[in-house]
């Protein structure tokens, strides 16, 4: 028994989450701590697995674009993208210019909406309530603005092989413009607030510190590594639909802590506005998608393989669909950025107080649904499988294992 | 220390009307082209299970019914799988489905939730005795 006057030094393990008041998301870390101080934490994940990909293989291509869009629902247009684009780069369609500008259009507003709602949570976490439901009211304008364009307010659906799914009338440009200069105002208060609130500062600078060096050996992507001074940004880099025409700016800063990461996020929403802008100015005339209609979208698709590389809200996403001929993907992966910044950025919690740990997770963006992957537990030998991904591809070895 | 930036908002807004709406009593209305509750006009559909076949839900089944001397087979929609992706609506070569804005209502009956053809022919034959 260790008394309160012993002079050893005992660590103790802390669990928090799945279900926990601080995280809004099933996950689970295991913090050790020493004192208020943590020595040591991990990861574990696992608590919402669906089996997205297991279910990809057994749609058509065309039921996937939509079941791809579920497995994560602040970004289910940047999934439906990234899907569409490796289907695009399997059949090696050319999609047209309105198609490309209505798609960074959709998925800007998205972008939008989800550093809205990561600057309203980490104003929650910090006990800021004022600021989260001031700012999750004005995130419902653009919630709206996506129902305008879409026809959903969550589920775009938007995105197809080839093109689009429907068209922008002229007459709701008026309306978008007149939500979007509102909530350009709006987030120039809100920066205000960010920058200079001592609540704020007090709790965010100098917390969960990543160095350029660090950010960069433990491969983060996003706003993540964007707040440590990384110029990375799959838009830039790698541009996909109408990205390079369209000018903008990649914000960076060079703190590394979580008020970095967060003021990188609201230098992005003013760039996606001025891209909303520039798009709705720029719109070029002409089909959404290269046939006719809809319904003369081709119905076989040949043996190959193709990668979907976007820029999601959290960071680089990435889809790999392989073809074998037949109707139905003989393998749909994905790679999400959640994952990497959730296990990777541990390390940033090392020798923190427990009082910030939410704060260091929350800036980070966690989008758990996104980063569930498979866990095989044998109960009659008492071991559990993790299977690596070139095993998993074979079919003849899953069937076994799932037998 | 300085004044919390936050303190005008939050003065504002103790004397405005709440944002949040309760509905039912309030209504909130989606945009003209909200994905909304959609249904068959059988009599236009002619029977090729195309949207059941590409219904990402599997929420469109084929059920058959006797009409007249012949038995076909015509889609029978369960909202309660639907995503509202209105894959059925754009893959139908017929456009046998009837759109609209309308939300999918909350009710504790389960009325909305089943729209098969079984009370569309049943109506249909009752209209046609009674004339």
């Amino acid at each position: 028994m260790v008394t309160a006057n012993s002079d050893e030094k005992y660590v103790v393990e802390i669990p928090v989450g799945p279900q926990h008041p601080a995280l809004h998301e099933p996950i689970s870390l295991r913090l050790k701590v020493e004192g208020e101080q943590v020595v040591d934490a991990h990861v574990v994940s696992g608590y919402n697995h669906r089996g997205i990909e297991w279910l990809a293989e057994r749609k058509t291509f065309y039921q996937d674009i939509f079941l791809v869009a579920r497995t994560c629902g602040i970004c289910n247009a940047v999934h439906g993208a990234a899907y569409v684009q490796a289907v695009e780069d399997l059949m090696g369609i050319e999609v047209p210019p309105r198609a490309k500008y209505l798609r960074v259009l959709v998925m800007e507003l998205e972008r939008i909406h989800s550093h809205m709602l990561v600057l309203a949570v980490l104003a929650e976490v910090l006990g800021f309530d004022t600021l989260f439901m001031l700012m999750m009211r004005d995130r419902e304008r653009v919630m709206y603005l996506k129902e305008l364009v879409t026809g959903n307010r969550v589920h775009a659906d938007f995105m197809f092989i080839g093109g689009v799914r429907r068209d922008l009338p002229s007459d709701k440009k008026d309306k978008i413009l007149k939500h979007i200069n509102y909530i350009e105002e709006r987030m120039k208060h809100y920066e205000k607030i960010w920058a200079e609130d001592p609540i704020i500062l007090k709790r965010t600078q100098g917390v969960g510190v990543a160095s350029r060096s660090q950010a960069l050996l433990h491969s983060l992507v996003g706003p993540v590594v964007r707040g440590s001074g990384v110029r990375s940004d799959i838009r830039l880099i790698d541009p996909y639909d109408a990205y390079d025409e369209i000018p903008f700016n990649v914000v960076t800063r060079d703190e590394g802590d979580t008020w970095a990461r967060m003021m990188v996020r609201i230098g992005e929403i003013y760039e996606s506005i001025n891209m909303v802008k520039y798009v709705l100015e720029h719109l070029p005339s002409g089909p959404i998608i290269p046939w006719k209609t809809i319904k003369a979208a081709p119905r076989r698709f040949p043996v190959g393989e193709g990668i979907g590389r976007v820029e999601a809200p959290r960071g680089e996403l990435l889809y790999h669909v392989v073809s074998d001929g037949k109707p139905k993907p003989y393998r749909v992966k994905i790679r999400t950025p959640s994952l990497l910044n959730i296990h990777n950025g541990v390390f940033m919690m090392l020798d923190q107080y427990i009082a910030d740990i939410p704060a260091i997770f929350a800036s980070f963006d966690p989008c758990i649904s996104c980063m569930e992957r498979v866990i095989v537990v044998d109960n009659k030998n008492n071991r559990v499988l993790r299977i690596p991904w070139r095993k998993l591809a074979d079919r003849e070895y899953v069937k076994k294992i799932f037998r | 220390m300085s004044l919390p930036k936050i303190l005008g908002d939050t003065l504002k807004n103790l004397f405005k009307k709440p944002v949040t709406l309760m509905e039912p009593p309030e209504k909130i209305e989606p945009v003209e082209d909200y994905r909304g509750i959609h249904r068959v006009d059988y009599d236009k559909c002619i029977s090729c299970s195309l949207c059941a076949i590409e219904c990402p839900a599997l929420a469109i089944t084929m059920v058959p019914i006797q009409v007249g001397d012949k038995k076909k087979r015509y889609p029978k929609i369960d909202y309660g799988k639907c995503v509202f992706c209105y894959r059925c609506v754009e893959v139908c070569p017929v456009d046998a489905y009837i759109v609209s804005n309308k939300k999918p209502q909350e009710d504790t009956k389960r009325v909305m939730i089943l729209y098969s053809p079984e009370e569309w022919f049943k109506k249909k034959t009752s209209k046609s005795t009674s004339s």
